[in-house]
């Protein structure tokens, strides 16, 4: 079925865009919430996702698997634009030091605070990877992309998705290891429950 | 198939908990994108490129959290109100270079362009980065970054490239709860020079259409109307082509914001002198810096006051503008 929707997607078929919508949208959205920490602006990136996939349909290969490592890279991409749009939101920024996304996750998880703090830290470590690194991680880590997939999505070599991968979970040791982190002030009396893991990958 | 790495990572960055988004609002984002892609099939006019492209990221500006949930709706929510006393009008020295600067622009040559054709414009760019939590800002190295800005329809795709990245420009979808992107000549925060074109070039209206946009986006919030409004043009001039009109009314519109002042004797990111039109707040300014022999427009420099001490948010230098037929080709 997918090889004939590749196809069909190619062409311009606005019915196999809605089928593709019916079967990745929502991959495409977790990917954007966990990006953005934000539910709106996920919503956006979807349809800027998929708009943006109609307009580079004829990029698409004709054979292949799911279309789905595909997507996911384009999501990528457009959440970057997002966040680097213009200059009037760094001033916006300069203004709010501190992000917001962390309330955001922490309101769902009322009740459970253990798991709300170590969501922050995650966070808030998250946040300290390099955007290569992060994007690298958000695809295999988030939305179960093996290496292959995820250097297909993001147009980079396999090895490079492995380096990135490794650079990352060394950064997050380190993080993980600093005593305070620096997942914000108001973290000081609630110590990050990311674990320092001991010893080395097995 | 991959190694213990997936699962290391996994426990150290755990995805939390799934998002919500009913069945509801996923099919009206479906309908909405139906209606995109079947208008377009039915709009021969609306030819889109063949070329697949290659596209790569662009940098993320601040860590992740900061960065990607100010943009779009972000800002709305912060909410963060200055005191506002009443600033003084742009003061006497700054209405008179803004109204040398605005006719010399005026006097510009306004070229021919087809709607096929795209703006370019090169800048050497540095921007303050706040990681992730962090009250003071690192600034990036000076770069170039190069951008192609449709003429006419905002849905022909902008690109930019910067620091090795090219990312195609998304048309705006705007804010709020309506998500479809509406082709055209875009809006004064993604202008086409089509917009520029059709804008008043009697200063009031057209600093009242700036304040009125820039109200209805929810911008103002960070540095009050009068900043939004000078920010907001500041935007235009460094990146886009002002048709000559046009720019001689937005720097005429400019002299009539308050809180705007003169400032003799500044020096560019590149080090070439300068003379700058600024607005200052107690928490941040803004400089758009001219030749003080041609009145040319050189480039931008931002700074946070809120510190106490003033520090470099943002330098731009623009080096090159010119009409190119292409996004991503050079004049």
């Amino acid at each position: 079925m997918e090889p004939s929707l590749r196809s069909r997607a190619r062409d311009g078929d606005p019915d196999s865009f809605g089928a593709l919508f019916d079967e990745h949208a929502r991959a495409v959205h977790r990917l954007a919430f966990r990006l953005t920490g934000n539910g709106h602006e996920a919503e956006e990136v979807v349809s800027l996702t998929f708009l943006e996939a109609w307009r580079l349909r004829t990029g698409i290969e004709p054979v292949g698997d799911s279309l789905r490592p595909w997507l996911l890279g384009i999501a990528v991409n457009v959440v970057r634009n997002f966040a680097r749009a213009s200059r009037r939101q760094r001033a916006a920024m300069a203004r709010l030091p501190e992000p917001a996304p962390v309330p955001d996750f922490a309101e769902e998880l009322a009740g459970r605070l253990d798991d709300a703090v170590r969501l922050a830290a995650a966070r808030a470590a998250f946040g300290r990877l390099r955007p290569a690194e992060q994007d690298v991680v958000a695809l295999c880590v988030w939305s179960g992309l093996d290496y292959a997939a995820a250097a297909q999505a993001l147009g980079i070599p396999v090895g490079t998705v492995r380096s990135r991968l490794s650079r990352a979970r060394r950064r997050l040791r380190e993080l993980a290891a600093e005593p305070d982190g620096d997942g914000g002030q108001e973290s000081a009396d609630r110590r990050p429950a990311v674990r320092p893991v001991q010893g080395g990958t097995r | 198939m991959n190694d213990d790495q997936i699962t290391e990572l996994a426990r150290l960055l755990p995805a939390g908990p799934e998002p919500d988004l009913s069945a509801d609002r996923l099919q009206m984002l479906k309908e909405r994108l139906m209606l995109e892609y079947r208008q377009e099939t039915r709009d021969s006019r609306l030819t889109w490129p063949t070329r697949p492209r290659r596209r790569a990221r662009r940098p993320v500006l601040a860590a992740l959290a900061g960065g990607a949930v100010l943009a779009g709706f972000g800002a709305t929510a912060l909410a963060l109100v200055l005191s506002s006393g009443g600033p003084a009008p742009a003061s006497p020295a700054a209405v008179e270079l803004l109204a040398k600067i605005a006719s010399t622009a005026a006097r510009q040559p306004a070229p021919a362009v087809s709607n096929l054709e795209f703006m370019y414009i090169k800048s050497e760019v540095s921007y303050a980065v706040y990681n992730n939590g962090s009250q003071t800002p690192t600034i990036e190295p000076l770069h170039e970054r190069q951008i192609w800005m449709p003429v006419a329809n905002v849905c022909d795709w902008g690109l930019v490239i910067e620091q090795g990245q090219r990312t195609s420009l998304a048309p705006s979808a705007g804010s709020g709860p309506s998500l479809a992107v509406k082709c055209g000549p875009g809006s004064l925060d993604n202008a086409t020079y089509r917009l520029l074109q059709s804008l008043p070039t009697d200063p009031r209206t057209l600093l009242s259409q700036i304040y009125g946009f820039d109200q209805a986006n929810g911008e103002g919030a960070a540095l009050g109307s009068d900043g939004e409004a000078f920010v907001t043009i500041g935007d235009l001039i460094r990146e886009t082509i002002v048709p000559p009109s046009t720019a001689a009314a937005l720097y005429r519109a400019a002299a009539l914001i308050p809180g705007v002042t003169l400032i003799s004797r500044v020096t560019t990111v590149e080090g070439r002198p300068g003379i700058a039109i600024a607005w200052t707040n107690s928490q941040s300014r803004y400089e758009w810096i001219f030749d003080p022999t041609t009145l040319q427009y050189l480039g931008e420099r931002d700074y946070d006051l809120s510190t106490g001490r003033p520090v470099v948010t943002g330098n731009a230098a623009v080096l090159q503008r010119a009409f190119v037929s292409k996004a991503g080709q050079l004049p």
